[in-house]
């Protein structure tokens, strides 16, 4: 159905939350070489466990590696990994870009490309009943470190109620 | 690639950082770079908040990983998320994703 195509940010968030691998199995879920590098390699240099939650997911393909075909160059504002998402999302369109970059957001607007962030994808899987609510709130009970304090009680109220 | 900055000093904070660079077991040269460095942090990091920078952007300029940007954004209470109008966008799209998934499961 859906492409969902995660920059490091969210991988890391998602990571973070423990939904990742829930996510993978749920949709398809892909990611370049360069995100991985900043995901993997990064985190595993640095001793950041959720490295080694990301590679397990990779080698065991259920986070797809895929190489895009355009190279975009770099600009004083974005890096590598997330061009290389766009240039990604450019070739498969219909994807989602799952991300909770405000500057990436912003460019992603400039071509209407369809984005998510990760505490969504949480909200995503509740309602299409692949998670509890049990699970979901444990979920965002994690990732609450990375979102605003009233984003994280309305998520909790709207997740308690369902 | 490294490059030298001039830079005046008010003679009174020496003595201050000589005391640092003691305590620290460094040199004056280093505890002032790492005077910078933490202030520098705080902005880049600031200017991710903003919307201003990538984080990829921040953790290449602070030549740290993309985990190093959110610890230091979590140490001093930054919240490095989606701007509200961002969060709605992102909420309509989850709507239409969902009332994708109803109609393949229907």
């Amino acid at each position: 159905m859906y492409n969902f195509l995660l920059d490091a940010d969210a991988l890391i968030k998602l990571a973070h939350s423990g939904a990742l691998r829930k996510v993978c199995e749920t949709f398809s879920c892909i990611i370049t070489p360069e995100v991985k590098r900043e995901t993997v390699e990064e985190g595993k240099k640095r001793l950041y466990p959720d490295a080694e939650v990301i590679e397990l997911l990779i080698q065991e393909q259920m986070l797809q590696l895929v190489v895009p075909q355009e190279h975009i160059e770099p600009t004083p504002q974005l890096h590598k990994g997330e061009l290389s998402i766009l240039s990604l999302a450019r070739e498969r369109r219909g994807s989602f870009i799952v991300t909770d970059d405000q500057k990436f957001i912003r460019e992603l607007e400039k071509e209407n490309q369809e984005f998510l962030v990760p505490v969504e994808m949480i909200v995503i899987l509740r309602k299409a009943r692949a998670i509890n609510t049990r699970e979901a709130l444990e979920y965002l009970e994690k990732m609450k470190t990375y979102i605003r304090e009233e984003d994280y009680l309305k998520l909790k109220k709207e997740l308690e109620g369902l | 690639m490294a490059v030298v900055y001039p830079l005046k000093l008010k003679e009174e904070i020496m003595p201050i950082i000589e005391l640092k660079s003691r305590e620290e077991h460094t040199n004056k040269a280093i505890v002032l770079k790492q005077l910078i460095y933490h202030s520098l942090e705080e902005y880049v990091v600031t200017l991710c908040a903003r919307g201003r920078l990538s984080v990829g952007k921040a953790a290449e300029i602070l030549d740290v990983s993309i985990y190093d940007v959110h610890r230091i954004a979590q140490e001093k209470g930054i919240k490095l998320t989606a701007a509200p109008e961002q969060l709605q966008k992102s909420r309509k799209a989850a709507e239409n994703v969902l009332k994708r998934i109803k109609m393949a499961a229907a």
